[in-house]
């Protein structure tokens, strides 16, 4: 679950997550934005077409960006 | 919209998180004491009563009553939420209430002596299990655990629940309250936590109750004296600060103020009866949440913080720096905040005399 509090953005895991999970995870607006993609079960060409749309970004650094976001989100135990 | 600073920023820190919180009034970090009774009847309890008073039991919040403090504490801010006791395991909707308490998106940490603990419970808990569970325990032997909180068979449950958990995979601290029953077994328990690689964290400094508790802190207590010779270190309520009783304080005060540390300005405690309260050892100021509202009584509190006073002779202490003392402690010791409490004094002169020895 995200939450937004005093401002930041805070990752809440629930159920079975919790005890996998690393510490408190907080997002930027960014990692926010893409979160709540994630969350209405985006696919990572989803994410790519989305982050284009709103950043200035090229296609590659959106890829890379991406690739690099859901490799912290395995890491720290909040995705699979 | 821009890449932030050309980086990859998906992730902030959260460090100040707090800070934030307080200087936006925020109640970040929340405690719901869901009974004041307790299976177990320790002798230095600050709120225990026993499992079957009726008193008690029927001027406890229900379940229905916690689960909408929740969820308006979730949408005011709440993160940490301690669900605390008495025993909150010896309610017997206590799985209503965690289980509406556990979807609102809250840091759970759960507070239990362990000795509820079962097979039937850890199925359940499994599948929702919070952040942490602190389990507190009272000496390593069923003789020691029969002193203190009148059950031998206590301890070996409350083995066996920690074990259960642990099992289980979910993360247990171990905490203990030092008294002059169980002094002799601090080692022993440290060893119990050693074994199993969990952390232990030890109160030593107790203060009278301000709850009526069925107890007896002022002959269980360590006096100054006693407490010189142990060496161990004591974790403040206060999470920046720590009373070291083998050396300097670690950490001078962030500010001047009566109040000091983050109640009711960015955490509160909400008793058993339905209080919204600063800490967990004060008695006033109080609001009620419960008949008006969370957010109503949250503000209300948070006003009434700067009007918090000191003693005088705190002022000008020459071991000011080295004493722990805070309105909440001084409220519990001398029904003030003005006066001075010896007991507190005594432990700051001590404090003084082992750093500078």
């Amino acid at each position: 679950m995200l939450r937004e509090i005093a401002g930041t953005w805070i990752v809440v895991p629930l159920g079975q997550r919790v005890v996998d999970f690393n510490g408190l995870m907080t997002l930027s607006e960014t990692g926010a934005f893409l979160w709540k993609r994630l969350e209405q079960e985006a696919g990572e060409d989803e994410l790519i077409t989305a982050l284009l749309e709103e950043y200035e970004v090229d296609e590659e650094t959106a890829k890379a960006d991406i690739d690099e976001f859901l490799k912290e989100l395995k890491s720290g135990g909040i995705a699979e | 919209m821009g890449r932030e600073d050309d980086k990859y920023l998906w992730f902030d820190t959260v460090n100040g998180l707090r800070d934030v919180a307080a200087s936006q009034g925020i109640p970040l970090i929340g405690s719901f004491e869901l009974t004041a009774r307790c299976n177990l009847r320790c002798n230095m309890c600050y709120i225990r009563h026993d499992g079957n008073d009726k008193k008690v039991l029927i001027a406890e919040k229900t379940a229905e009553e916690w689960i909408s403090i929740g969820e308006q504490a979730a949408k005011a801010g709440t993160l940490f939420l301690l669900i605390t006791g008495g025993e909150p395991l010896i309610r017997p909707d206590f799985r209503e209430i965690y289980t509406a308490l556990n979807k609102l998106g809250f840091i759970i940490t759960l507070y239990t002596n362990a000795t509820l603990i079962n097979e039937n419970f850890i199925s359940w808990i499994a599948k929702i299990p919070p952040n942490k569970i602190g389990v507190t325990i009272y000496g390593a032997s069923p003789e020691v655990y029969a002193a203190v909180t009148g059950s031998g068979s206590a301890f070996q449950k409350a083995l066996n629940g920690i074990d259960l958990l642990m099992q289980a995979g979910i993360k247990v601290e171990l905490r203990t309250t030092i008294t002059r029953t169980n002094i002799g077994d601090i080692e022993a328990m440290d060893a119990i936590a050693q074994k199993r690689k969990l952390d232990i964290s030890h109160v030593l400094s107790l203060v009278k109750s301000v709850r009526g508790a069925a107890s007896d802190v002022e002959n269980q207590r360590l006096s100054a004296a006693e407490m010189k010779n142990v060496s161990i270190k004591e974790i403040s309520c206060d999470d920046d600060s720590e009373v070291v009783y083998k050396g300097p304080p670690k950490k001078v005060r962030a500010n001047d103020q009566p109040m000091y540390c983050s109640a009711g300005k960015s955490s509160y405690w909400i008793s058993w009866d339905g209080e919204l309260l600063p800490c967990l050892l004060m008695n006033e100021p109080f609001f009620d949440p419960f008949n008006s509202s969370f957010i109503d009584a949250w503000e209300k509190l948070k006003f009434s913080i700067p009007g918090i006073t000191a003693p005088k002779e705190c002022s000008y202490c020459e071991f000011k720096p080295y004493c722990s003392v805070c309105p909440a402690k001084l409220q519990a010791e001398t029904g003030s905040f003005e006066k001075i409490s010896p007991y507190i004094c005594e432990l700051a002169k001590m404090i003084k005399e082992k750093y500078e020895s």
